[in-house]
């Protein structure tokens, strides 16, 4: 039988008594030690980190996938996989779109779902492209001004001001 | 949904729904070097200076607050942490979303409105923004439409990190999708006391709710924050739901351990209770170490639950009461002093001293300790 978390084979098979209900579940170790603890310390329940940790066990994965996964960068941000696992913490909106399959199996396992559903912002979706150009040439302009390379640093705020100027005009 | 909101008790204490939002043309908060947090600061209170309502907030910049100040918006749940080094502003508005008196370092209450239900945008917490709306009762449904209006605010200045599928983009996946926290605060001693409530808060998870220990350290608490766990694939109205219907249940179960324990052995739980309200008196409330602020919050809760059992004899009861009227009194004070309002002050310090003559410690001998205004070196500037 397979664990009802991942696809691992399940070894522990519970009955949780504690609801109005009797709950039978299936597990892998790894699956059912995450179930049998309890109390994170954190809102952003649960801790993403652990999440994880567990998580990319299941995959499967042999080292070498995970080091290759660790070592990939987002191209916008600078931040690595490898980060992103340590600290839980994204560092830029196209991280989801960049790690977007490598992230898709912890949403699922943190929400139970990957599309979203409720509230969106009223005036409509905006380019996100530009957004994301934005904040690589930020990122490129604090490079370029830390090596003291005024001029490129010159030329890459007049595009900063060129796409924000695009941005507001239309509005 | 069709259920009337319960009214606090003496087991519901308050509610609170949370957003996480994030600038879309900006990397952020982990990434974000110390001149771009400065920038998403500018930019979301430029926006908020363009709205014509929210443009009165009062704003609080962290790096001005002392201690005391701080954990006084902790108190009030404007702020989650203790003192970041980030710069990291927190705006008060009032319920209706209009303005609180500004000017001032602490968020200036006006109206009539209690302190409790305060709103606030947090800029450059763990998002580029965050918006709090903290309710005394459990009107969730009320809570939605006011932040969901203070949200509607800011997004006309701003553009958001959006995407269709995903939602509102976060800096932690936890929170990908509404970007919304539904939240009750839970008195749970007796489930505790039991040994029960690990089980029950584990049976909420296939619920979708998560609780965790509020108020220190986890382990040792008898409060509880329970909130939805999913935030993606769910509507701001379902993720209420969720939440608010595992309330109930906790509150049965919780009364159910209390009759238990009261069958079991009244007395002892009476004396219990009783000495933690001695214990209380003598323990040093201005104590800012972590080991006592834990006592504190461990005699606060043992006193809490016996009131709402009974258990406590009428003088007892009448010293809590008028101990919960100190612990107001000087938080009013600690805003008058913030405000400058000397007057007020004053005529605040007069009250406390009155009810401090009643004495709500047994011996009124050592009354200056609640008395000494920690604020003194921020008053006399």
């Amino acid at each position: 039988m397979k664990c009802q978390k991942c696809q691992k084979q399940a070894t522990f098979h519970i009955t949780d008594l504690t609801g109005d209900d009797l709950l039978a579940l299936h597990l892998c170790p790894d699956c059912a030690k995450g179930y049998l603890e309890t109390g994170d310390s954190s809102e952003d329940a649960p801790v993403i980190s652990d999440v994880m940790s567990k998580q990319l066990k299941p995959l499967e994965q042999t080292a070498d996938d995970l080091r290759e996964l660790d070592a990939k960068e987002c191209p916008i941000c600078g931040i690595s996989f490898y980060e992103f696992r340590q600290g839980g913490r994204l560092g830029c909106p196209h991280d989801y779109v960049f790690f977007g399959e490598d992230l898709e199996p912890l949403l699922i396992n943190v929400h139970g779902d990957n599309q979203h559903v409720g509230k969106q912002p009223k005036r409509g979706i905006t380019d996100t492209e530009s957004q994301t150009e934005l904040i690589r040439l930020r990122r490129q302009m604090k490079e370029v001004v830390e090596q003291e390379d005024y001029e490129k640093a010159s030329q890459i705020r007049d595009q900063i001001r060129q796409i924000e100027g695009e941005g507001s005009a239309s509005e | 949904m069709n259920e009337v909101p319960i009214e606090p008790n003496d087991i519901v204490i308050s509610s609170r729904i949370r957003l996480a939002r994030n600038i879309a043309d900006f990397p952020f908060i982990s990434t974000c070097s110390d001149d771009q947090r400065l920038e998403i600061e500018s930019v979301v209170l430029k926006g908020i200076a363009n709205d014509q309502v929210l443009s009165d907030l009062t704003l609080l910049d962290s790096f001005e607050l002392n201690a005391l100040e701080r954990q006084f918006l902790m108190d009030l749940q404007l702020v989650s942490s203790p003192l970041r080094e980030t710069t990291e502003r927190v705006a008060g508005a009032s319920e209706s979303g209009e303005v609180v008196a500004a000017g001032a370092d602490v968020p200036a209450v006006t109206h009539e409105l209690p302190w409790e239900e305060l709103a606030s945008y947090s800029i450059n917490e763990d998002d580029h923004l965050r918006i709090t709306v903290n309710r005394s009762d459990l009107n969730l449904q009320a809570a939605w439409k006011q932040i969901s209006a203070l949200d509607d605010r800011v997004e006309n200045q701003l553009t958001y990190a959006f995407s269709p599928q995903l939602g509102y983009l976060t800096a932690c996946p936890a929170n990908v999708g509404t970007g919304m926290r539904v939240s009750v605060l839970m008195h749970l001693p007796a489930l505790v006391m039991t040994g029960q409530v690990e089980k029950v808060m584990r049976s909420l998870q296939r619920l979708n709710v998560v609780a965790r220990g509020e108020f220190g350290d986890s382990a040792v608490g008898d409060f509880f924050r329970v909130s939805n766990q999913a935030t993606l694939g769910v509507d701001e109205d379902s993720l209420i739901e969720q939440v608010t219907t595992v309330v109930p249940r906790l509150i049965k179960y919780e009364r159910e351990a209390r009759r238990f324990l009261i069958e079991q052995n009244r007395e002892g739980l009476r004396r219990d209770v009783a000495d933690s309200l001695e214990k209380l008196c003598r323990l040093d409330l201005e104590d800012e170490d972590s080991e006592s602020h834990e006592r504190i919050m461990q005699c606060l809760s043992k006193i809490r639950m016996g009131v709402g059992m009974g258990l406590l004899e009428q003088a007892d009861a009448d010293r809590v009461n008028r101990l919960f009227a100190l612990v107001q009194l000087r938080d009013q004070l600690v805003v008058a002093i913030a405000r400058e309002d000397y007057l007020e002050a004053s005529e605040l310090r007069d009250r406390i001293a009155t009810l401090e003559k009643g004495g709500w410690r047994r011996e009124s001998t050592d009354s200056g300790t609640i008395l000494d205004d920690p604020t003194e070196e921020g008053g006399s500037q």
